[in-house]
């Protein structure tokens, strides 16, 4: 089957956003660590080395985290938030899809045109293709799921 | 990674590294400085001081003097007057082990700028052969610091001026050898230092 939801089920949005929260503490935890192995291991000799590994460590640790929690688990949230309201059904054939993804709703949307009308795909989410005849769930212009006539 | 993710998000990883870099740079700087007991610091208010040159002579008379063991000497010379004299020692003077005021740059208020920590007997002992500068309070008269002589001891020998100078061991030094009832009796390099200062050689510590 073409055209599905990557994650259909409100519960398994719910748990991948756990899985991703657990790793950020694991990597908080990690970072602590090596802050802490770093400090005790800083003498005279090795300061500015150690005082580098400490930046290193916090900044790709950071990074990881500001990537995590942009990209997945604030991404996660917000289709949840969709996909929990589901306002309205809609039945017809996928007529058009953007190649460029827009900004929509904190979201970056495949904007795709089903019976005239223009509704959003999230990308990380849906993924649809043309002449499909297919029945959708929207809520505020999102398609939030994907089923198959 | 997407583009996206970058495209709106690029800020927050150049922050991250900026504020990274400058919190533990300022947490290595500040793990770097010397403890109190491993530095010297002695302060002239005043002009004609050769500081350079009585900073050398210090750090090659230090190593005969005493056994503690030092990661900073340092002589410092300001000319400060007034108001901002007082300002700026008010708030500076615990960072220095001795700091030595020419006449023109006192203020008749050093009681007030050592928070009313007048010297202890130990250290008044200890220099008793020198003038003391002493003021006078609603507690009664208490000394703070001696007068140097301009004829004698090492800052004779790089000091040019002709007003007279007060030498003020810091209360809050604790490179005194313990005669200010702080640190230990082994850290004494303020002390040795400013014995040589002012008598141009180190007396014995008699057993207090």
């Amino acid at each position: 089957m073409r055209g599905e939801l990557y994650n259909i089920s409100v519960g398994g949005i719910q748990k991948k956003i756990r899985r991703t929260k657990c790793l950020c503490a694991m990597l908080v935890a990690v970072m602590l660590g090596l802050h802490v192995l770093f400090l005790c291991i800083r003498t005279e000799h090795n300061h500015s080395l150690m005082l580098w590994l400490n930046i290193m460590a916090d900044t790709f640790g950071s990074w990881m985290l500001i990537y995590l929690y942009f990209s997945r688990i604030a991404l996660l949230k917000q289709f949840y938030l969709f996909a929990k309201k589901r306002e309205y059904q809609v039945i017809g054939t996928v007529e058009w899809i953007s190649e460029r993804t827009v900004r929509y709703r904190q979201l970056d949307c495949y904007e795709v045109f089903i019976n005239g009308k223009k509704y959003f795909a999230p990308a990380d989410f849906i993924k649809l293709e043309t002449t499909f005849n297919v029945k959708i769930s929207v809520t505020s212009g999102v398609i939030v799921e994907v089923a198959y006539e | 990674m997407n583009k996206a993710h970058l495209q709106y998000h690029w800020w927050k990883y150049l922050l991250v590294f900026i504020f990274s870099f400058s919190v533990w740079y300022t947490v290595f700087h500040s793990i770097a400085q010397p403890n109190p007991n491993e530095k010297l610091n002695v302060l002239f208010v005043g002009e004609s001081l050769d500081a350079q040159g009585l900073e050398t002579e210090i750090k090659q008379h230090l190593p005969d003097l005493t056994s503690q063991e030092l990661q900073q000497v340092k002589v410092t010379q300001t000319y400060l007057q007034g108001d901002e004299m007082f300002q700026v020692l008010q708030t500076r003077f615990y960072e220095y082990d001795i700091v030595i005021i020419s006449e023109s740059c006192l203020q008749k208020n050093m009681g007030v700028l050592l928070e009313q920590r007048f010297m202890t007997q130990a250290l008044c002992r200890y220099f008793s052969e020198y003038m003391l500068y002493v003021e006078t309070s609603e507690n009664g008269a208490a000394a703070y610091g001696f007068l140097m002589e301009q004829s004698r001891g090492l800052f004779a020998n790089y000091y040019l001026g002709k007003e007279k100078c007060y030498c003020f061991p810091s209360p809050w030094s604790e490179n005194f050898g313990g005669l200010n009832s702080r640190g230990e009796k082994a850290d004494d390099c303020a002390l040795v230092i400013m014995d040589l200062l002012l008598n141009g050689y180190v007396q014995e510590v008699s057993e207090q």
